[in-house]
């Protein structure tokens, strides 16, 4: 049943990738985006499909994937089921530091809008950390009350910047807080590659100390986790995952939440074998939710994360239904 | 053969120490038991023992080398520790609890192989839960879910177990299981440390006792050397009756709060 | 009000604001919004924030004058609950410009100067018709931000503009005035021509938008890029029908006129109308 469930997840992800690559779009039919990936059809129909929709693509999944891998290991870490980088203020402290650099930075160099945020969700959870901070280290619902405060001050510094923003820049400053795919570059893919793929590696290879860590940071240690260390770098490889994430797709809410519940109820609640699963259910529903964002009112492009949220939602209703 | 040692043992949170200047030896085969009143620091004791929490003071060695020089998965081998409570965030299911108990000897990327399969499905086994084991922890009860955990410690082999309170939620066919399980594992030469509340259950279990107050030892050795009535009314306040049982140690049967008085000297 | 007494006018925004000093009532302007920078006179007058609603009180206007094209709609509606008079534009076309110059003319006290100005309006208008009949039609769109893409729609002045300069907007309906568009609709075969105001922001973005691939239709001329004067071409005011006639000039002088076939592909940023002054709105 779970290697069944394994094979349509991929099939899920691949559909969902073709139909990113092919779905006709205002300019170009289904047919000539096929041509276009052959490597025939026009030079214009090969740049839409080859310079626009593969790097949206791939930013798609990156995307996907390191938020919800992101959200797995923090409910992991913190024995939470409602921890995700939301929650924790570290898209919060992004989106805030993203949008300043919109409203403060001259024109030139809104270029360095991503790594404004990646800094700001840097900051956000050295707050929060340094907030969560006991007698008996950090605890994880000081650590929760931390993200709580985090994030009421990432949204108060969010509204004030969009109040007092002068009225051009809106746009942009509004596309960072709604999130979107839409500035997908292949520079920007690359540039994001690295701040998924290593802390996906921390994460994995800390797995199976994430799932002793769910049951408690005792129960974990008696089991031969340094939580000390494993804590440091799973927080900090969250922060890197989110904070590129909202560096280059602005915030998108929902995907870190849900993608790690929609995978424990098909594939139980073992950390280690939740979370490759998690990349891969994360990575699919942000690329079809980045299509239905797309085409739904083609050409108007709709926030993803509010599509993210509508194609999950129901799902996760029935599943939640469904499941003992 | 020693398992444990601990000498001058002290330490506590945040610089504050709660355990005081404890020694206590674990040998091959021998259960130990600790008791004392409510904030005696018995757990604190225990996670102590287990390296969990660093010592401020004193050395503990297992094995016959000091735990500061050994790595958290090779104490994690050594040492079943069996914590009070664990946080079922999560719905595991009974195997997957029990699986844990095999990290310490999987590495991060190794998936658990027969051998593996198999002291899982031993340790289920040997604290009567095979046939659950795919139901989720969450729906079994309080002292179930002890089982659990103390099938999870089994799971990893240790030759020492630390449990912290294994019986408070057990009622009394669990409890003589518990009491079978443990006398099994000693004779089997793994050496035991308990924490408990129930004295009577400690007397059927160890051979030797150790008593806390205000994280010192009050009293330690065998029961006949440590059950005296001064003991129970200076560290607990409470008069007691010990009941003669033909072949073993007394029953102990608390009469009442007693009016104070007598000071207890302490053991040395 | 009574007869004889001095109107005190607070304009909310740049646009109504060049709209009472069009109509000869700037000695009627009690303050200006801090983004107001036209005419030059402005420059004398006491500024306030927009959103101050405490500030604008503080003035004692007897109206307000507010348009749907920048003024915060909460700001307005907090002035009408304290009873204060507050007139509202609602320029979506040129029509209604001349429409709104009528209605602010009468409300100001200024009611001749309100119909010439409207009689003005229309006037340019119809001189432009008579120009750009001699256009060939085009598919447009007019931008308003790069990154993410954000085009005016049918429904806004910015759609009228582009029509009486005979271009298509290729922007969707019913989606909102100025909705955020899928960035291949810059590569679409269809588009001839993309118009922006020509402010340093929007220089920028363009900037980065040539070198992606989704700037290439822009980046090799077959998409014509023409930038207009950006205050008159933002500000739905009294300066608006100088944006379209400098887009009339712009085509013309692009197309070969009357031949209907395009001029050679040139780079983008030489074309364009007589640089203006900078300033942003607001």
């Amino acid at each position: 049943m779970r290697r069944a469930a394994d094979v349509v997840l991929i099939a899920v992800l691949l559909a969902a990738a073709a139909a990113a690559l092919l779905a006709g779009g205002p300019a170009l039919s289904a047919r000539e985006a096929l041509a276009a990936l052959a490597g025939n059809g026009s030079p214009e129909a090969r740049t839409i499909v080859l310079g626009l929709r593969l790097p949206r693509l791939a930013l798609g999944l990156e995307v996907g994937a390191a938020l919800a891998l992101a959200g797995a290991a923090l409910q992991a870490l913190l024995s939470n089921p409602l921890a995700d980088p939301f929650l924790l203020g570290i898209s919060g402290g992004g989106a805030a530091a993203a949008t300043a650099a919109f409203a403060a930075l001259p024109a030139s160099a809104l270029g360095l809008v991503p790594a404004t945020a990646m800094a700001g969700s840097a900051l956000a959870t050295g707050l929060v950390w340094w907030m969560a901070r006991g007698p008996l280290g950090p605890s994880s619902t000081r650590m929760i009350l931390a993200g709580v405060a985090v994030n009421a001050a990432a949204s108060a510094v969010i509204l004030t910047i969009l109040s007092l923003a002068p009225s051009p820049r809106l746009p942009g400053a509004l596309a960072v807080t709604m999130g979107s795919l839409a500035s997908a570059s292949a520079p920007a893919v690359a540039w994001l590659t690295p701040y998924v793929l290593i802390p996906a590696f921390v994460l994995l290879l800390h797995g199976r100390d994430l799932g002793l860590l769910a049951t408690g940071e005792e129960s974990a240690a008696g089991l031969g986790v340094e939580v000390a260390t494993v804590r440091r770098r799973v927080f900090l490889a969250a922060a890197a995952l989110c904070g590129g994430a909202v560096a280059f797709a602005g915030v998108i809410g929902f995907v870190g939440l849900v993608v790690p519940h929609l995978c424990r109820m098909v594939w139980g609640h073992a950390t280690r074998r939740l979370l490759p699963r998690t990349m891969v259910a994360g990575a699919a529903l942000m690329v079809l939710g980045d299509l239905v964002a797309r085409r739904a009112l083609a050409p108007v492009e709709l926030p993803v994360g509010v599509v993210t949220a509508v194609l999950g939602v129901p799902f996760f209703v029935a599943l939640l239904r469904r499941s003992p | 053969m020693t398992l444990l040692d601990a000498r001058g043992l002290s330490g506590g949170y945040g610089g504050a120490d709660i355990i005081r200047g404890v020694d206590l030896t674990v040998t091959e085969g021998r259960c130990v038991a600790v008791l004392g009143p409510n904030g005696a620091g018995k757990s604190t004791l225990l996670r102590l023992l287990a390296g969990i929490l660093p010592a401020s003071s004193g050395v503990v060695e297992l094995c016959g080398r000091p735990l500061a020089g050994w790595r958290r998965r090779d104490i994690a081998r050594a040492i079943g520790f069996v914590p009070q409570t664990v946080s079922f965030a999560f719905p595991l299911t009974v195997a997957e609890v029990v699986q844990q108990g095999r990290a310490p000897h999987l590495g991060p990327w190794r998936p658990p192989a027969p051998r593996d399969h198999a002291a899982v499905a031993a340790a289920i086994a040997r604290v009567g839960l095979d046939g659950r084991e795919t139901t989720p922890v969450e729906r079994l009860s309080g002292g179930e879910r002890q089982l659990v955990l103390l099938a999870r410690a089994l799971a990893s082999e240790p030759r020492l177990l630390l449990l912290d309170e294994p019986a408070t939620a057990l009622d009394v066919r669990h409890q003589l299981d518990l009491v079978a399980i443990l006398g099994r594992l000693a004779s089997d030469g793994a050496g035991v440390v308990l924490v408990v509340h129930d004295w009577n259950l400690a007397l059927r279990i160890a051979g030797r006792l150790v008593v806390l107050q205000e994280g010192r030892v009050r009293a330690a050795g065998s029961p006949t050397e440590v059950l005296r009535p001064e003991l129970f009314r200076a560290v607990f306040g409470v008069d007691v009756d010990l009941v003669p049982r033909p072949g073993g140690a007394p029953f102990v049967v608390a009469r009442q709060r007693s009016s104070g008085g007598d000071e207890f000297p302490p053991t040395s | 009000m009574p007869d004889g007494a001095v109107l005190r006018v607070v304009p909310l925004a740049p646009d109504v604001t060049e709209l009472a000093f069009a109509l000869g009532g700037g000695d009627l302007v009690a303050a200006v919004p801090a983004a107001a920078d036209h005419p030059p006179e402005v420059k004398r007058l006491p500024r306030f924030r927009q959103e101050d609603v405490e500030a604008i009180l503080s003035l004692h206007p007897d109206l307000v004058l507010a348009t749907t094209a920048g003024s915060n709609a909460r700001v307005i509606e907090r002035l009408r609950e304290l009873g204060t008079r507050v007139f509202t534009t609602d320029v979506t076309s040129f029509d209604r410009l001349a429409q709104a110059c009528r209605l602010v003319g009468r409300a100001i006290g200024r009611p001749e100067e309100g119909v010439r100005l409207a009689d003005d309006v229309e006037a340019r208008c119809t001189l432009v018709r008579t120009r750009a009949a001699t256009l060939p039609r085009r598919t447009a769109l007019y931008v308003v931000w790069w990154d993410p893409l954000i085009v005016g729609s049918p429904g806004t002045f910015h759609h009228d503009l582009l029509k009486r300069a005979a271009l298509d907007n290729l922007a969707p309906a019913g989606a909102g005035r100025y909705p955020r568009v899928d960035p291949e609709l810059l590569l679409d075969p269809r588009l001839d021509v993309v118009v922006a105001p020509d402010e340093k922001d929007l220089r920028d973005g363009f900037a980065r938008i040539v070198r992606s691939p989704a700037g290439e239709r822009l980046a090799s001329g077959a998409v014509q890029v023409l930038w207009l004067p950006a205050d008159q071409a933002s500000r739905p005011g009294p300066r608006l029908p100088e944006a379209l006639e400098a887009l009339v000039a712009a085509r013309v002088a692009y197309e070969k006129p009357g031949s209907g076939v395009r001029g050679p592909g040139s780079p983008p940023d030489r074309i364009m109308t007589t640089p203006q002054p900078q300033g942003r709105p607001q």
